[in-house]
């Protein structure tokens, strides 16, 4: 195997598909990344046994061949080498990289045993654009968990997309708060499946798809897997197969008031009062009410002091005065995440969810459950 | 291969007694049993060789008929059941009437009694497991059984003893726990003609707790007590900082018995692990009252295994009452130690009068300051260094200790002394607070003892009374299964639950779980939650619930206490001292760190090997 690459290529390439190795694995195979050179590319794969990201990079090999090599050691090194051209040669069962004024020879393995992706040439359940799935998830994501330990699923360490009749639904939530945004349906022969998607895989998935509009992202499931494939790359590993809770059910349908309200200010105006609760981890409480024409947000905590924040609303239709305690955090997270100039408060009681909907967005909503203080 | 023929009942009878007589100290601990089923209000042990040799146990309770003589080492033969069933609501300590059978076939046993009403007593011997004919005899009232020459007729049993002092060292535990269990029976141990421990029947006297926990547990033993009707837990314990390293000072009894058990186990580690580090153990004395009914020790014929029909219950009685047991012991030390450092004020010396406060400059018979919050005037110019302070002087005097934060101060050591010089205190590489009072030195953990500080503080603001009850709604409700009778007992529970800031309700074969206290975060954690839950039904508090409420508050004091590494000045260091020495539970941090170490004379010469 032989082939030269220019640097910056190469280290991108190693960068987006380290991301599926894990860090810590008994499987020494695993803690490699997987190198494929023929007379036109160069595909990198990175596995953590499961989760898989491919990549190939258009470029001339010199000669053919694949191998595997220590994913972090290689990595640590082409990143810091300078920006020319990297020439990687196989040489007496070693790896030769060769660029400047350095030269490295490192252990590698055959390339055996390593995880492979299927031939795609079955499963395509969909196709839509690169960029709509990404700002989907932007606005999805963050309301799921990572699951810390990576073993056990919940649904709340996962993203749905659910494909039914008409819509794509793409969901996440936490248990106390969840975002929903609703599509066509790509595929509207997929009647009814939903896959639930790690948020390890979606996390990345939304980083690496390109916000190009003409882009297009394809789907495929295979035997309880999932695979996102775009530009060069690959994304794919099991999904969850427990069941999803009933999110429609939590979404309220009507609801007895709307206020607009401008989004930076609300946005800084909850940054502002998250600083009188010291830690996040100290479970921060906020009351949210009307009051005349202002929006009052109100913060109090026993360790630090209190703090009140007015801001001018818009009533819509129907409206009444709202008055809820909710996790400020939970409604901070949102309004970070969406582009938009104002945002609509759906409110019914102290008990009921907050709906946040974006007037200029139609088919995304965010929920936030009450806090109930007595 | 040999035809399959029943064994000799002989040889069935060395087998079974293998099961219940293990080494000496079984023997003790059966006729032990026997002598305090009896009614016995004095139990004397006499044992030769450490049990190998005799074992001999005489007691002055109801005694045995003549006529029963014999019967009595038979096995299965006993009075204190009539049908299995019996066993569970069974208050004797034995039961299964096979132990008398069992030692007497693998030993010579000599039976002697004599019931207060008969005129005459009773003898009868069993020489490995041959009876013998009873015959009258004139004796005291009460009961004798003696064994000679333990497993005479099994060699390889008895080449598995161990040696003498191994032996003796059961026998001595074991009759520890019964003098524990029975403070109203007087015991007595005498080895080889030497007495080993006495009670004298009067309660758990400071004289018995000096003789089964030594000089230096003994005195320091703090008792609890309460009721969960139908449970009650009681017992004694020691300050935290008196730990040893395994349980062998821990003792548990149920309903009296000695026991080992699991459940009971964790839920004392888990009580203490506020004030000692896992893997360390504070004496301990737990008594566990339990319905007969409710406790099942029938596991093994040694009965030192119990197991527990409602576990969760018992484990959350024992962990309750000994968060708020250990509290009061670790306490009665502090309250020692602040006497010492702030009650005694100095008499007036000659030489030196003190300020109180503020710590203005005195320039007593030509002295100059004793800087107490800033060092940077000039010092004793002529007094006596510390090289020349006696070291009998039972008080610092205010000059040497003058010298002495001149002389820190020139090696850059943050030091100052108290203004009336009750002690002197300085950092230690900028990680612990050394004071030193009269014959005590006393080592501080600066990380540990603001932690501490932060917490107690924290925790009156925030904890389980101060908090306001703050719920969050569930965005989709938590489902437990439960079974129907345990609903009907959930029911019973709401109110509580309800005040905890859950919102329960009930459907098919399920409890639906609406709203938590905010305290339970994450959506994931259902398991966690479920566990508050049933605790919170079982016994109508979570110590699960408090613990984590506790840990919020301790991981804040630990992020906002001062770190090993930061340099305090003097004032700090005071500050520091003053707040700490105010609070009741201050020996142990929040994690069950010490904050302190204490070392009198006596240990000091301890490391130095002075006797």
């Amino acid at each position: 195997m032989k082939l030269t690459i220019s640097q910056e290529k190469l280290s991108q390439a190693l960068n987006l598909v380290s991301k599926a190795v894990s860090s810590r694995t008994l499987n020494l195979v695993l803690a490699h990344i997987r190198f494929q050179v023929t007379k036109k590319s160069l595909t990198l794969t990175g596995s953590d046994g499961d989760f898989t990201i491919e990549h190939t990079v258009d470029t001339e090999g010199e000669r053919e061949g694949a191998l595997l090599v220590p994913a972090r050691l290689f990595v640590d090194l082409i990143t810091r080498l300078p920006k020319k051209d990297v020439t990687l040669e196989r040489q007496d069962g070693m790896l030769k990289i060769v660029s400047g004024y350095s030269d490295y020879s490192i252990n590698i393995l055959p390339d055996e045993n390593f995880p492979s992706l299927p031939l795609f040439e079955e499963g395509k359940l969909a196709q839509l654009p690169a960029g709509l799935l990404r700002s989907a998830l932007g606005r999805t994501t963050f309301s799921a968990l990572k699951d810390p330990s990576g073993t056990t699923s919940h649904y709340t360490h996962g993203v749905l997309l659910n494909f039914h009749e008409d819509n794509l639904d793409i969901v996440a939530t936490d248990g106390h708060r969840l975002a929903l945004e609703r599509m066509d349906n790509p595929a509207p022969e997929i009647k009814d499946r939903s896959l639930l998607v790690p948020t390890t895989i979606t996390e990345e998935l939304r980083r690496a798809l390109p916000s190009e509009e003409d882009k297009t992202v394809e789907i495929y499931f295979l035997s309880n897997q999932v695979f996102f494939k775009f530009d060069n790359s690959v994304f794919g590993g099991s999904l969850f197969d427990i069941k999803y809770p009933d999110y429609l059910k939590v979404v309220p349908k009507e609801t007895k008031s709307v206020a607009n309200v401008n989004r930076s200010a609300l946005r800084e105006a909850l940054q502002r009062v998250l600083i009188v609760f010291k830690v996040k981890e100290q479970n921060p409480v906020v009351r949210v009410e009307t009051s005349g024409d202002s929006l009052v947000i109100s913060s109090e905590s026993q360790d630090v002091g209190k703090g009140v924040e007015e801001m001018p609303f818009t009533q819509g239709s129907p409206f009444a005065d709202i008055r809820i305690a909710i996790n400020p955090a939970y409604l901070a997270d949102v309004l970070a995440v969406v582009d938009a100039d104002t945002v609509d408060l759906h409110w019914t009681s102290e008990v009921n969810p907050l709906k946040l909907e974006l007037p200029e967005k139609p088919g995304y909503t965010y929920i936030v459950m009450p806090i109930r203080m007595d | 291969m040999d035809e399959i023929r029943p064994l000799p009942a002989e040889e069935v009878e060395k087998i079974a007694a293998g099961e219940v007589v293990e080494r000496p100290v079984s023997v003790v601990k059966e006729f032990v049993e026997n002598a305090l089923d009896a009614g016995a209000r004095h139990v004397a042990v006499e044992v030769g060789d450490g049990g190998r040799r005799s074992i001999a146990v005489t007691d002055d309770g109801s005694g045995i008929p003549f006529g029963e003589l014999a019967l009595a080492v038979r096995n299965f033969h006993t009075s204190k059941i009539r049908a299995c069933d019996d066993i569970y609501h069974q208050t004797t300590l034995g039961f299964r009437g096979e132990a008398l059978a069992a030692i007497s076939a693998v030993s010579k046993l000599t039976l002697t009694s004599r019931r207060a009403d008969d005129e005459l007593g009773g003898v009868v011997s069993v020489d490995g497991g041959r009876v013998g004919k009873a015959r009258r005899q004139s004796l005291n009232p009460g009961t004798v059984v003696e064994v000679r020459e333990l497993f005479f007729n099994t060699p390889v049993r008895r080449k598995f003893l161990r040696s003498r002092a191994t032996e003796l060292h059961h026998i001595t535990n074991c009759v520890r726990n019964y003098i524990l269990a029975f403070p109203e029976v007087a015991f007595s141990l005498v080895s080889d003609g030497k007495p080993l421990l006495t009670s004298g029947g009067r309660g758990l006297t400071p004289d018995v707790l000096y003789s089964v926990f030594g000089a230096d547990v003994g005195p320091h033993l703090s008792s609890f007590s309460r009721e969960y009707p139908p449970l009650g837990v009681s017992g004694l314990i020691a300050p935290p900082s008196l730990y040893r390293e395994t349980r062998k000072l821990q003792f548990f009894f149920v309903n009296q018995r000695p026991v080992k058990n699991r459940v009971m186990y964790r839920a004392v580690d888990d009580a203490l692990q506020e004030h000692v580090s896992a893997g360390r153990f504070p004496p301990l004395v737990l008594y566990l009252e339990v319905p007969p009914e409710e406790v099942d020790v029938n596991i093994h014929p040694t009965k030192s295994e119990v197991s527990f029909l409602h576990q969760q219950q018992v484990y959350s009685s024992i962990v309750v009452t000994l968060k708020d047991a250990v509290r009061g012991a670790a306490g009665e030390q502090i309250r020692e130690i602040k006497q010492e450092l702030q009650a005694d004020l100095p008499e007036p010396t000659e030489s030196v009068t003190a300020p109180l406060s503020p710590p203005t400059v005195a320039h007593p018979q030509g002295v100059r300051s004793i800087p107490v919050f800033e060092m940077g005037s000039p010092l004793v110019p002529d007094g006596p260094s510390v090289m020349q302070t006696e070291a009998t002087r039972s008080r610092l005097s205010v000059v040497d200790a003058g010298a002495v934060v001149s002389l820190a101060r020139e090696m850059g050591i943050p030091s100052f002394v108290h203004p009336d010089g009750r002690y002197f205190a300085c950092q230690l590489a900028a990680t612990y607070i050394l004071l030193v009072k009269d014959d005590q030195l006393i080592l501080i953990d600066q990380h540990a003892a603001h932690e501490r500080v932060l917490f107690s503080g924290m925790w009156a603001r925030l904890g389980p009374d101060g908090g306001e009850v703050v719920r969050q709604k569930l965005m989709f409700p938590l489902s437990i299964a439960l079974a129907p009778d345990e609903i009907a007992v959930w029911r019973e529970h709401l109110r509580v639950l309800e005040q905890l800031g859950f919102a329960v309700r009930f459907g098919e074969g399920e409890a639906l779980v609406d709203e938590v206290p905010k305290l339970l975060l994450a959506g994931s954690d259902e398991e966690r939650i479920a566990g508050v839950l049933e605790e919170l039904v079982s016994s109508g508090r979570s110590a699960k619930l408090e613990d984590e409420r506790k840990e919020l508050v301790a991981g804040l004091a630990c992020k906002g206490a001062i770190k090993a590494g930061d340099v305090l000045k003097p004032a700090e260091i005071r500050l520091l001292l003053d707040e700490l020495l105010s609070l009741d539970d201050a020996a142990s941090c929040p994690h069950g760190r010490p904050t302190m170490i204490r070392m009198g004379v006596k240990e000091l010469a301890k490391l130095f090997r002075r006797s």
